[in-house]
Formats: C-alpha cells, sequence, structure tokens
C-alpha cells in the first residue's frame, strides 16, 4: 500500500470529533426542550436476569479491582482556604472552604469521586474512563466539562459553566442533562429544578466573577465575603438595600470595594486591621 | 387573477409546520456539520458543541414564526455564525488572550465554508461507522501519524493486518466521500 494515500483523505480539525454521538445528543436536547422520551419497555424476568449478571460481573470485578489496586483511593481536604489539586492527569478539582472529595480510581473505566461541601470540576475528556461525582443524594455523570457542585443538607446545586453534565437521583434513580449556563437544585422532597443563569455569582469563590444587576448591597457583600472570605457588618440596615449594577472580572477585592464606594453616595465600606469590613453611612 | 393573488398571499403568509420527528432528524443530519462549522470560528470543540445546541434550540422556539418555505438549514448556519461571533466578542471584552481569532463580519460566511464543514461532518461520520480495528488503526495513522510499524506495536498486530485495516478504511472514505474506489 502506498502510505501517501492516506494523506488523501483531508485533515479534521479535531479528533474529538469523532467522539460526537448524535443519538446521545439529541437526548440531551429533546430532555432540554421537554420533548416526551421514547420508553423502552423491558420485560421483568429480563431485567431480573440483566440484573444478576450485572451483580455478579461487578462482584467479580470488585474481587479483582480490590486484590489488586489497594492504592488508588485519595482523600483531599480544604479547611480554611480554597485548595487546588489535579487528578487523572489533567482533570482540576478546586474545593471550597471546609470541603473534602475522596478519589476513587479503583474500578476499571470509572474514576469516581465523593463529595462534601463544595467543589468546582474542570474535567478532562477520557472517552476509556467515565467520570462520575457521588453526593449523598445525587451522581453527576461528567463528559469532559467544566462545573460546579454544592452539596448541602437541604439541596445539592449543580451550576455547569461548559459542556454536558448528567444528573442522577439516588433517591428514585431519575436522571437531568444540564449543560452551559444552567443551574441545576436537586430537593430529596421537590425533585430536580433546572433554571438558566446569566451570571455565575454563585460560584464566584472559584472563578472571582461577578455580575451584578440593580442587586442589593447586601446581597454583594454576601457573595464578596464568599468569595474572597472575610466577615462584614452593616451599621445601618438600610443600607442593605442599596441597589447596585456591574460587572468585575478576577479584581482584587480592595479595588472592588474601590469602585463600590465611589458608586455609592452616603455610604462607605471600611476595613479594620483584622480585615472584617464595616457597612456605615459616610 | 383576484384568486391567483389570494393564494400568493396565503402561502406567502403559511407558517412552517415543524414536528419533533422533522425536527429530530435536521438535527442529527446538521448537529455535527453546525458543530464543526462553530468550531471553525470559535477555536474550541466544546464551546461548538454548546453553540451548535442552542443554535437548534434557537430554530425551534422560532418555528411558529418561520415562514413555510424557510430554508433551515441556511437558517442554521446563520444562527450558528452569529452565536459563535458573538461568542468570540464576548471573550475578548473579557480577556486579553491574543490566541483568540479574529472575528470578521457577521455577513462573512461563505458557501465554500458550508461545502468544508459538510465535507469535514461527511468524514466524520464515515469514521465513526467503520468497524472498530479499522477505525482504531485509521486514526492512530491518518491523525496521530504513528507510522506502521509503531501502530503494529502499539496494537499488538502484524505490519500486514495494520496495512489490511488502512487499506479497507481507505476504501469505505472513498466510497463514502468521493462516491468512487480509487481503481489500481
Amino acid at each position: 500500500m502506498n502510505n501517501e494515500e492516506i494523506y488523501e483523505i483531508p485533515e479534521i480539525s479535531d479528533t474529538r470529533l469523532l467522539d460526537i454521538d448524535t443519538d446521545a445528543e439529541w437526548d440531551k436536547l429533546s430532555s432540554q426542550l421537554g420533548f416526551r422520551r421514547k420508553t423502552k419497555i423491558l420485560r421483568l424476568d429480563v431485567l431480573v436476569k440483566i440484573a444478576a449478571a450485572v451483580l455478579i460481573v461487578v462482584g467479580i470485578g470488585a474481587l479483582v479491582n480490590n486484590s489488586f489496586n489497594s492504592s488508588d483511593i485519595s482523600t483531599y481536604t480544604a479547611q480554611n482556604t480554597p485548595v487546588e489539586t489535579v487528578v487523572e492527569n489533567s482533570t482540576q478539582i478546586s474545593l471550597n472552604c471546609n470541603s473534602s472529595v475522596t478519589c476513587n480510581a479503583k474500578q476499571k473505566g470509572v474514576f469516581s469521586v465523593d463529595l462534601k461541601g463544595e467543589a468546582y470540576f474542570d474535567v478532562e475528556k477520557n472517552p476509556e474512563r467515565k467520570f462520575e461525582i457521588n453526593t449523598h443524594d445525587i451522581t453527576v455523570v461528567v463528559h469532559g466539562t467544566s462545573f460546579n457542585i454544592c452539596e448541602d443538607k437541604a439541596a445539592t446545586t449543580v451550576t455547569v459553566t461548559s459542556g454536558v453534565v448528567e444528573v442522577i437521583s439516588k433517591i428514585d434513580g431519575k436522571s437531568v442533562t444540564i449543560t452551559k449556563d444552567e443551574l441545576l437544585t436537586y430537593d430529596a422532597n421537590k425533585g430536580f429544578d433546572v433554571k438558566t443563569v446569566d451570571n455565575f455569582n454563585n460560584i464566584a469563590w472559584k472563578l472571582k466573577e461577578f455580575k451584578f444587576c440593580d442587586t442589593p448591597l447586601a446581597e454583594i457583600m454576601e457573595q464578596l465575603s464568599k468569595a474572597y472570605g472575610f466577615s462584614y457588618s452593616f451599621d445601618n440596615p438600610e443600607s442593605k438595600e442599596l441597589r447596585i449594577s456591574g460587572s468585575f472580572c478576577n479584581q482584587k477585592l480592595e479595588s472592588i470595594i474601590s469602585i463600590l464606594n465611589q458608586t455609592l453616595d452616603e455610604t462607605d465600606i471600611v476595613s479594620n486591621a483584622e480585615g472584617v469590613y464595616t457597612v456605615k453611612n459616610r | 387573477m383576484l384568486r391567483n393573488h389570494l393564494l400568493y398571499v396565503l402561502k406567502k403568509n403559511a407558517k412552517m409546520q415543524l414536528t419533533e420527528r422533522d425536527f429530530e432528524k435536521l438535527f442529527k443530519e446538521h448537529f455535527v456539520s453546525i458543530t464543526i462549522y462553530s468550531r471553525k470560528i470559535v477555536q474550541d470543540t466544546d464551546t461548538a458543541k454548546d453553540l451548535a445546541h442552542r443554535c437548534f434550540v434557537k430554530v425551534w422556539e422560532k418555528r411558529e414564526t418561520l415562514p413555510d418555505d424557510s430554508n433551515l438549514k441556511a437558517l442554521l448556519y446563520r444562527i450558528a455564525h452569529n452565536l459563535s461571533i458573538n461568542y468570540v466578542r464576548d471573550q475578548k471584552k473579557f480577556t486579553t488572550d491574543e490566541a483568540l481569532p479574529n472575528v470578521e463580519s457577521e455577513n462573512s460566511y461563505t458557501d465554500s465554508d458550508i461545502v468544508a464543514s459538510e465535507l469535514e461532518a461527511a468524514i466524520v461520520d464515515t469514521i465513526r461507522h467503520m468497524p472498530e480495528k479499522s477505525r482504531e488503526v485509521f486514526i492512530l495513522s491518518r491523525y496521530e501519524r504513528l507510522t506502521n510499524p509503531k501502530i503494529s506495536e502499539k496494537l499488538g498486530i502484524s505490519i500486514k493486518t495494520v496495512e489490511a485495516h488502512i487499506t479497507s478504511a481507505l476504501k469505505i472514505l472513498r466510497k463514502k466521500i468521493f462516491g468512487k474506489e480509487k481503481k489500481s
């Protein structure tokens, strides 16, 4: 065979295009648009047989894995400051304060992460290994994307900044696919709630990007304090209702406070020696 | 005369009846090529996929206002173009990253860009549907530029088998893309 022949075939811009599964993409879109899913009906006896086979395979797999890979579990914890770590070669996990992840690479074909608290994930796509994250109430299946999960006893939220993730309830097994600019809230009693977001203020602790649109000062101070880790108080409760619009991208806290002070007419935000901020009348 | 004119007006004002099934067909037919087209502008596959999704969402949302004779394919490319250009512009506002491409005018997309995207989508689709081993060997050879002995070593198969897979892959591609097999 002449080796030159193979170069007659035009280049493709990215080999990852070969991984696009149009059926799976259609499922995501149709679920987003609320189309009725085509239901596949499986007979119960078939389901029982499949479940039994899966149990046997999983059982054997677990035995094999336990005997050969005992050091594939690692735990990372962030206490007072956010911590960043890289797992699986190039997947980045940013842990918010008081959070921890336990990464488990024991199971072949799956890299699983148990999350307690809040973390931002930037997952490198790996077609050979599924990446999934478990909280107490949901499982998030990832296909190469960036997103934030905030686990809380009352409800868990997932915010996607790029790509697509699938979120599965551990309570009833229902699943939802969410894409960029969507925020999912899962409450065990109410189920899934997905809404489109026009800002990522809730994950500004990681991105340091804020977009405020006629936002009360109380909310702005709350978001800044979470992102930059400081305490604050209001001398005059009426100042909490002052409204501000504007956006900040990767700016130092001092610079944001200075801009807010220039914007506010009769109010000042000042800090003391301990770094505690007070909002008071000028 | 009046009847003809009324028929003309009715036809002109007729709205498109796009069913879910038609939309699914449209999506499966054009999703990859729209992604490729958008990727040419935004230079990132994941972003291009997101934009392609948004593009189809927009078409679905507009369906009730579209005239009956709308060219959906052209509409898809136009929306994809505008979304991608806007994306690059927005990125430029927030970053000084010089690696970002220069965005052209909103009307600068040409038929040849569309044809190129469709050709690439056809190649992607053909490679995706090749037998597994031939696909693997072809990708290593054509896109990862490994030599036949390296592929043979990597996959634990003989050099002759590597050559056979490449020949088979080329045969499939020529037939699907160029509509004919190469005469030896």
